[in-house]
């Protein structure tokens, strides 16, 4: 599926930046103007793509009430569009009765915005105001004039970014806004009209308590709780009762709660909840499924779907494979049906990168299918592939690829260097990191004994350490000799490295199918994505037990936390921030039982 | 027993003290059949002679985005496309190539032989002669060559 998004990428706009994740995180393109060569063109926002003649796809951000010409066109183009998304439940209730609307996670930089230990110089509580106000007074202006009359409006001291405000303004670079919020003890939202808004959202990220209006973009969705103080859209005197109640209350401010609750906004689902609410265009072009007949027998597609942002992406493989390969049929082992698979492989959802049911693959699949082709799930399918099931059924054991060469990743040395355990067991076999990378996304493969064997030595060399599985992979290969095929990355080609108009047909959007959000300090597991994992997890078993253990030990994609004696116990670098987020509860096991800050400290040295 | 071999035509410019110049391939286990002046990663040399030991072939990626496209001529891509089927085939180096001697090796350098008089390009032809043979091959990255 190839999505335009039609924007005008300039400056640090909202937009411009939400256009720019799309782009990264969904492999669409972008630009001024619409492209004949796509799917979809995506009108960013909906004043976008007036005078397009074609179908087309439009955001809805917010209804300008107070603007009577913009209200038509929101109402044309709600009319036009052949799918409608919004930021806010409010919005989707009116679009509605146009047809296909979804809702799309705002999104917010976490990293960015976040609490600062900045201790207040002043005596009155400091307020801020913040954003562009415009000719329609929606940012509500014209009540903060209002409340400039009023004995209260001294009772604080007023900053404000952005432009048009009737207090001292003070302009931040994009780069330094997290600072403006981070020097407030109040941030008040004066709104009339918004789709979000975000700068409450930022707020709340940096442990700001808010004064937000009822009725406006999305703060109604967000919970009540003690640090957001709600009064009547646009209503004066409910605004002032508002200020006086924050007056009354304690300056010390729960923080962690306020920044909890903007866990969701964040980009992974801003660009899956964008792939389902596109999916379901797709979902309704029936003509590139085949008459069961028809479907090949004796070969098939075989994917690994667990967790949301997995599923999001099989779902799209799946629909690209069925539209270049409508005859290959396909299999996705998951923990339910997606519903437009061929065969649902059940298999227990046993570790966090749905690696083992990967591994499997020569057992699980379906028992007719002779050949099989092996895709990660974030892979789409935009050419006809099937050449990799010609050189199996010509007699070659595996097709597989290398990895990529970008950043010394085709030789083995470079997983060394990040995983000292890998290192250690890979030399041991290996001799040397010097080998080839075997890429484990892409892979085809015939049954035979040959095969088998290597694939059963590689599930026994992965549960040695129970994380990546590249480097299990090649030391189960060498020992094991197959009659392999190795083909370059236009087989391969990942939208980070590769030059994807020069793809064979198999572009990896890699990294979208993870359910953790990175491996790197600043990058945290949050809280939502370990809600993820089912409890029933951490005792599921195989047959030898194995996976009591593996459960906790490929948490966050590494050795995170380690068994010690009966206890679980966080370790490495980011273990101190796992503490801090309290991720013991979402598991059940004591993470932070250290028996003394000594302990504690050695176990970090270790690592 | 391991050796050098260097290719008809190849220069003997690239000296291993390690190992013997080998006049016959068949007098050894495993064999590097060099062909040119290379400047070879010495200290991986042993580990794929190590290998070697369950592997029969292993050859060399060619520069990583070079495909069987890129050198095919007209009149060869026909042919080459009814048994290899797709031109984005890499193309591996036909002037580093490690053997173990056995078999197979022996079938792939007599089919090497046998192509090289049907196209322009050598590596096409090792190519097309491993696509027939199928050895169990191992693909070194390209880096071994400094």
């Amino acid at each position: 599926m190839k999505v335009h998004v039609v924007c005008r990428v300039t400056g640090t706009r909202v937009l411009a930046r939400q256009a720019l994740d799309l782009v990264k995180f969904c492999g669409w393109s972008v630009g001024q103007f619409p492209r004949d060569d796509v799917d979809y063109n995506y009108a960013f926002p909906y004043m976008e793509l007036r005078q397009f003649g074609k179908p087309f796809v439009a955001l809805f951000t917010h209804r300008e009430d107070c603007v009577p010409d913009k209200v038509k066109i929101w109402e044309s183009q709600a009319k036009r569009a052949i799918l409608r998304t919004t930021y806010c439940q409010k919005y989707k209730k009116q679009l509605e009765n146009y047809g296909l609307t979804r809702v799309v996670t705002s999104a917010i930089d976490r990293n960015k915005f976040t609490i600062s230990r900045v201790v207040s110089k002043s005596d009155k509580p400091i307020v801020g105001l913040s954003g562009f106000t415009y000719k329609g007074g929606r940012k509500g202006e014209n009540l903060i004039a209002q409340l400039q009359k009023h004995p209260i409006f001294n009772e604080f001291e007023w900053r404000a970014s952005g432009r048009g405000w009737p207090v001292t303004l003070t302009s931040y670079l994009w780069e330094d806004m997290q600072k403006f919020f981070q020097g407030l003890d109040l941030f008040l939202c004066s709104s009339l009209y918004e789709g979000v808004p975000y700068p409450v959202l930022e707020a709340m990220a940096c442990g700001v308590r808010c004064i937000i209006p009822r009725d406006v973009g999305l703060l109604d969705e967000l919970p009540d709780m003690v640090d957001l103080i709600r009064y009547e859209r646009g209503n004066l005197e409910s605004l002032i009762g508002a200020l006086d109640t924050t007056l009354k209350m304690s300056r010390v401010v729960n923080q962690e709660q306020l920044r909890a609750v903007t866990e969701r906004f964040e980009v992974a689902n801003w660009a899956n909840d964008h792939l389902n609410a596109f999916a379901l265009l797709e979902k309704n072009k029936k003509s590139y499924w085949v008459k069961k007949n028809d479907i090949e027998k004796d070969c098939g597609i075989y994917a690994v779907a667990y967790g949301s942002n997995a599923r999001t992406c099989a779902r799209r493989l799946i629909n690209s494979s069925k539209k270049f390969m409508p005859h290959i049929p396909i299999a996705l082992a998951s923990s339910e049906p997606l519903g437009i698979e061929d065969y649902h492989i059940s298999c227990p959802d046993l570790d966090l990168g749905g690696r083992y049911a990967k591994m499997k693959v020569c057992e699980l699949a379906p028992k007719q299918w002779k050949y099989i082709l092996y895709l990660d799930a974030d892979i789409e399918i935009v050419a006809d592939v099937s050449f990799l099931f010609k050189a199996v059924r010509d007699g070659w054991d595996i097709v597989a690829t290398k990895d990529t060469d970008t950043g010394g990743f085709n030789r083995i040395e470079k997983l060394f260097s990040r995983d000292s355990k890998e290192r250690e067991l890979g030399l041991a076999k290996l001799g040397t990191g010097k080998f080839t990378a075997i890429a484990g996304g892409v892979f085809c493969f015939q049954r035979n004994d040959r095969v088998k064997r290597f694939f059963d030595e590689w599930v026994k060399e992965w549960k040695v350490l129970g994380r990546r599985d590249q480097g299990a992979l090649l030391r189960a290969i060498m020992p094991n000799p197959v009659k392999i095929l190795m083909l370059g990355n236009q087989w391969n080609s990942f939208t980070r490295y590769f030059d994807i108009r020069k793809t064979a047909g198999i572009v990896h959007h890699q990294q979208q199918a993870r359910r953790w959000r990175g491996n790197y300090p600043d990058r945290l597991d949050s809280l939502h994505t370990i809600a993820q994992l089912e409890p029933r997890r951490i005792s599921d078993k195989d047959s030898d037990g194995f996976f009591e253990m593996l459960a906790i030990k490929t948490f966050a994609g590494g050795s995170q936390l380690v068994r010690r004696n009966t206890e679980f116990v966080a370790v490495g670098w980011y273990a101190q921030q796992l503490i801090n987020y309290k991720i013991a509860v979402c598991l059940g096991n004591k993470i932070d039982n250290f028996d003394s800050e000594k302990e504690r400290r050695q176990i970090f040295t270790e690592v | 027993m391991e050796a050098i071999y260097y290719i008809k035509n190849g220069k003997e410019t690239t000296y291993f003290d390690r190992y013997p110049v080998a006049k016959d391939i068949s007098d050894f286990d495993k064999i590097l059949l060099l062909g040119g002046a290379l400047n070879v990663d010495i200290d991986f040399i042993p580990h794929i002679f190590r290998w070697l030991d369950v592997w029969e072939v292993a050859v060399v990626f060619h520069n990583y985005n070079f495909k069987l496209a890129d050198v095919a001529s007209k009149r060869d891509r026909e042919k080459i496309e009814s048994s290899i089927y797709d031109l984005r085939v890499p193309l591996y180096r036909d002037d580093i190539i490690f053997i173990q001697n056995c078999e197979n090796s022996k079938l792939l350098l007599a089919e090497y032989e046998k192509e090289k008089e049907n196209y322009n390009s050598s590596m096409v032809a090792l190519l097309k002669a491993i696509w027939k043979i199928k050895p169990l091959i191992l693909y070194l990255p390209k880096e071994i060559l400094k």
